[in-house]
């Protein structure tokens, strides 16, 4: 199977993404207008700015009873008529959607937007069977064409101008060049319309699931979501096993919430519930459902007090949107289905802490995706807790600890903390000592060994050499 | 077939809880309350017994909600005008694909009394329904629908409920009425009466949850919201309507 | 009339009492000036922060077990600088939460410290220390100071009240800087781009000065100033409301 995940390359994206003048541009300008537009959608609901505490707490207790709301979720779409299937990893998970493709004879399949499709590694393994596989999402599209990854949750082809998608169209759909997007949107949606009604098979992931009532729902403002679980004959969803909510009450603050974190609206265009396939004498609809529950590393954060609360996620997106570290390097820099603050919590949880680690390091913790979080998810919490893991090691995970220079660095300096004499003495010789290397009169311009990035763009400051704590001793005391 | 895990997945998943959860059945009655709560029980009477000058202000509040989102909201007197208005519509409109004009709509009492079939005559405008003869041939009827359902150009829906504050329709799957109308041609009229409409989700849960265990009436198989027409922002975030869905969607209330 | 103190404790972060010994001055005076006597333990370091964000637990433990035993008796720790309050209050109780005896202490320890501005303004309720400062102002929201401990309007008022200074706001005002401790040393390229950004912001506003409650961030944001050549100064708020 395809490994989903390239976090190695951190630094080395990032770099290139930084450099790009263009999609800093398109990465400032999706910033600007989601993010602030979020938070105000959050106060406006009727449960006022508590809401995303109270989904929290709706999330939490869903996570705690998820073996019961699986079942409970599994027996009605069983009952429906839909198929469920329970898959351990990725490749269960692959093998169960070939072979239902082999069952119907499928040749052709539609998909609906999903990430943990790309998680497993879902289109390279019907490509490899033979099976033609097209996105239908249309930024999924354009990448899918391109050969690319997508670099945003929502918002897949957010790092392509509209002159490259006009280019890579000429040149794919055999049309004029054009670079307007209204021609563009309308010549993908004639491509696409003849492969959803061609398609044997449609695939789509989905949003959430209530199991009291024994639905899957999706969502899109385009529709092709809908398309892909209406006309073809067999409808396949995958699901991320923590993606379920007990209540139909649960389901409404929880959807509303995702409306507003992912694209500042009230609620998407298209929100469909699925709960199995429709009977014979309905006039339309797939013949056949089958839904595929994924675990594939979930349960051992479930198993972890210290990541549960990842499960809480519903993967809205609204984190990207004021991240200032996601808002320079762009989604291709995690190297991931998922990016962004979500995407570092998650990322090394599924491909391992040590292979990930520069998504466990590289943020500032300024906290603005907790904020923006219509689940108020500490993710900064969990970027801390990963780095705890990475740097003094951890078996559950298999972490090993990542930087003995640096452990020793961090021991010293903690020794020196609870040594007070030899702290001031330190600190003292320290600033002596820099006197001697940087003679010249201001700021230190170039800094040695490991910390020499800093200077590469920035002076420092000298330590004083009248540091505080010597002013405060001869200081004058007030009469 | 491959193997399924159903059991053992469950069982890692409650393993991974912890020792501490309590017993599943216990969890089970907390999770899923069986009595549903005094706040929708006041909102389900709130909705039932709506005054006409409320209803007015609901209606309103709909049109202000679905400007923004391109969805043309009319209120009509009754189903005549509705049917004059429809013939209007078909008349300004061209198809999108193809050049012969004709309408798929659903087999529902409230859209057969528009009689369509005789207002759209002069036009020389076929107009297929979603009826199904559970009797004859499935497959072939099926076909068929599709066919007349991709050869249309304007397909025509009821709805179960309007929500005013999202500006949203929402349509259960019911027999006789498929649910490509709504998606598949590329302008979707949608004829409700006014007292449909319902102030926000959170009245529109309370009814959800209200008949959810009815079985005729439950969530059915599949339901689908609905909040105008079908629109990207993928390039460039421009929005552009009609992506792949509708590229139009009317909504006509009748008051009557 | 202001609450009977007997004593504020000092906490000077280890960054202010090196490198900045100006603002922790400026702070000294001040409370002179209120009449407020002042203490500085002398054997206190650091709060154990800079370990704990890059994951070093029990590294961080040990500094902050310190900073415990130093402070404990103390009624009321006044700090100039957000993030150390933050790690006190808030961060301490991750860190010793299984350890119920340590835990007992950290959460005295955090429930009586403060950090400079929000102490003024909301302890004091003291929002005009009569001081005077001629330049425009711009000021910088540093990510742990507003988001963990909810101060963004007590630095505003502070400045809004100082002589001859007019307060311009920067866009984006709450957007970090990019210092993130250890972040900045090993993600030099992403720090950058973010303090290039914010720097932006404030040439934008075409103030002199910009002012700040946490010296790590005022830092990055100096050296990006003075490697750039840009003839803005830097100042903790510390130095500017002294008297
Ligand atoms: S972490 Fe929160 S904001 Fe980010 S994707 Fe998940 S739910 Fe959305």
């Amino acid at each position: 199977m395809d490994d989903p995940f390239t976090t190695e390359k951190y630094t080395a994206k990032s770099r290139q993404a930084i450099s790009d003048k263009r999609l800093q541009g398109a990465l400032a300008d999706v910033q600007a207008r989601l993010g602030p537009a979020t938070q105000t959608m959050y106060s406006a609901q009727p449960e006022g700015a508590g809401i995303r505490q109270q989904a929290h707490e709706i999330r939490q207790r869903c996570i705690e009873n998820l073996d019961i709301l699986l079942e409970a979720l599994a027996d009605k779409v069983t009952g429906n008529g839909g198929q469920v299937f329970f898959a351990n990893d990725a490749e269960e998970a692959v093998s169960c959607c070939l072979a239902v493709a082999k069952k119907h004879g499928v040749k052709t399949v539609v998909k609906g937007k999903s990430m943990v499709t790309e998680e497993v590694g879902l289109n390279q393994a019907l490509e490899a069977e033979g099976v033609d596989v097209a996105e239908t999402d249309l930024g999924e599209y354009i990448i899918q064409l391109a050969g690319e990854k997508p670099s945003h949750i929502i918002a897949p082809a957010i790092h392509k101008t509209r002159e490259q998608v006009g280019q890579l169209f000429a040149e794919k759909l055999g049309i004029d060049y054009t670079a307007d997007p209204a021609a563009l949107t309308q010549a993908a949606r004639a491509v696409l319309r003849e492969k959803f009604l061609a398609a044997d098979m449609g695939i789509t992931g989905c949003n959430l699931a209530c199991a009291q009532t024994g639905h899957i729902t999706t969502v899109s403002n385009e529709g092709n979501i809908r398309m892909t679980s209406t006309l073809p004959r067999v409808h396949v969803a995958f699901m991320g096993m923590e993606r379920v909510v007990a209540t139909l009450k649960d389901h409404d603050i929880l959807f509303r919430l995702l409306s507003s974190g992912a694209a500042a609206q009230k609620l998407g265009g298209y929100v469909s519930y699925v709960g199995g396939p429709g009977p014979e004498d309905y006039p339309d609809g797939p013949v056949a459902f089958h839904l595929i529950i994924i675990d594939n590393g979930r349960s051992r954060m479930l198993a972890d007090p210290a990541f549960r609360e990842m499960l809480c996620c519903i993967r809205c997106s609204a984190c990207l949107n004021v991240c200032p570290v996601y808002g320079k390097i762009g989604g291709h820099a995690y190297g991931s289905p998922y990016s962004g603050p979500v995407g570092a919590v998650v990322t090394p949880l599924l491909a391992g802490l040590n292979r990930a680690q520069d998504l466990c390091f590289g943020e500032t913790l300024c906290g603005a995706c907790k904020q923006a979080c219509p689940v108020d998810i500490d993710l900064p919490r969990m970027l801390r807790e990963l780095r705890f893991r990475l740097a003094e090691g951890d078996e559950t995970w298999s972490a090993t600890p990542v930087s003995k220079p640096e452990k020793f660095a961090m021991d010293t300096f903690a020794w020196f903390t609870s040594h007070p004499a030899a702290y001031r003495a330190a600190l003292f010789s320290a600033s002596r000592m820099q006197a001697l290397v940087y003679a010249k009169e201001g700021p230190i311009r170039q800094l040695p060994g490991p910390l020499a990035g800093w200077t590469r763009s920035r002076t420092l400051r000298k330590i004083s050499s009248r540091p505080f704590r010597s002013q405060w001793k001869s200081r004058k005391q007030p009469s | 077939m491959i193997q399924n895990h159903r059991a053992s997945f469950i069982n890692r998943v409650r393993q991974s809880l912890g020792p501490d959860i309590g017993p599943a059945d216990v969890r089970r009655a907390r999770i899923f309350p069986e009595t549903s709560e005094k706040v929708s029980q006041n909102l389900l009477q709130a909705v039932q017994s709506r005054a006409p000058k409320e209803r007015e202000t609901l209606l309103a509040m709909l049109m202000d909600q679905a400007g923004p989102l391109h969805l043309h909201v009319t209120p009509v007197a009754d189903p005549a005008e509705a049917a004059q208005q429809i013939a209007a519509l078909v008349r300004q409109k061209n198809p999108e694909w193809g050049e012969k004009k004709s309408l798929i709509r659903w087999s529902h009492p409230l859209l057969d009394a528009l009689d369509l079939e005789s207002v759209l005559a002069d036009q020389h405008i076929p107009v297929h329904t979603t009826a199904m003869d559970s009797q004859a041939d499935l497959q072939g009827q099926r076909q068929l629908i599709r066919e007349n359902t991709v050869a249309s150009f304007m397909g025509i829906t009821a709805a179960d409920y309007c929500v005013a504050d999202t500006a949203t329709i929402v349509m259960k799957t019911h027999p006789h009425q498929g649910r490509a109308v709504s998606l598949v041609p590329s302008v979707h009229v949608a004829v409700i009466t006014i007292d449909q409409i319902l102030t926000n989700l959170t009245e529109l849960y309370a009814v959800l949850d209200d008949e959810k265990n009815t079985p005729e009436n439950g969530l059915t198989h599949h339901m689908v919201f609905i909040s105008g027409p079908s629109k990207t922002a993928d390039i460039e975030l421009t929005m552009v309507h009609g992506a792949h869905g509708p590229k139009e969607m009317h909504i006509f209330v009748i008051r009557a | 009339m202001l609450p009977v103190f007997p004593e504020v404790t000092l906490f000077v972060q280890c960054m202010v009492d090196a490198m900045a010994p100006e603002a922790a001055m400026g702070m000294v005076r001040l409370f002179d000036r209120l009449g407020i006597a002042t203490s500085f333990p002398e054997d206190q370091t650091c709060c154990g922060q800079p370990a704990f964000n890059a994951g070093y637990r029990t590294a961080s433990r040990k500094s902050a077990m310190h900073f415990i035993q130093v402070f404990e008796n103390a009624e009321c720790i006044v700090c100039p600088s957000g993030s150390c309050v933050a790690m006190v209050r808030h961060h301490y109780l991750e860190l010793f939460a299984d350890d119920p005896h340590w835990l007992a202490r950290a959460k005295k320890v955090g429930g009586n410290i403060f950090e400079l501005t929000e102490f003024l303004v909301d302890v004091l309720h003291i929002s005009d220390v009569g001081a005077a400062y001629q330049g425009t102002v711009t000021y910088h929201d540093s990510c742990h100071l507003l988001r963990s401990l909810g101060v963004g309007r007590q630095p505003r008022e502070l400045l809004s009240h100082v002589r001859g200074l007019t307060l311009v706001e920067m866009a984006q005002s709450d957007r970090c800087c990019g210092f993130g401790g250890t972040f900045s040393i090993k993600y030099p390229d992403i720090s950058t781009a973010l303090v290039a950004d914010k720097v932006e912001r404030i040439l934008e506003t075409g103030a002199d000065t910009v002012v700040g409650c946490d010296m790590g961030c005022l830092l990055n944001i100096e050296g990006y100033l003075t490697r750039m050549g840009h003839p803005v100064t830097v100042k903790h708020i510390a130095e500017l409301l002294a008297p």
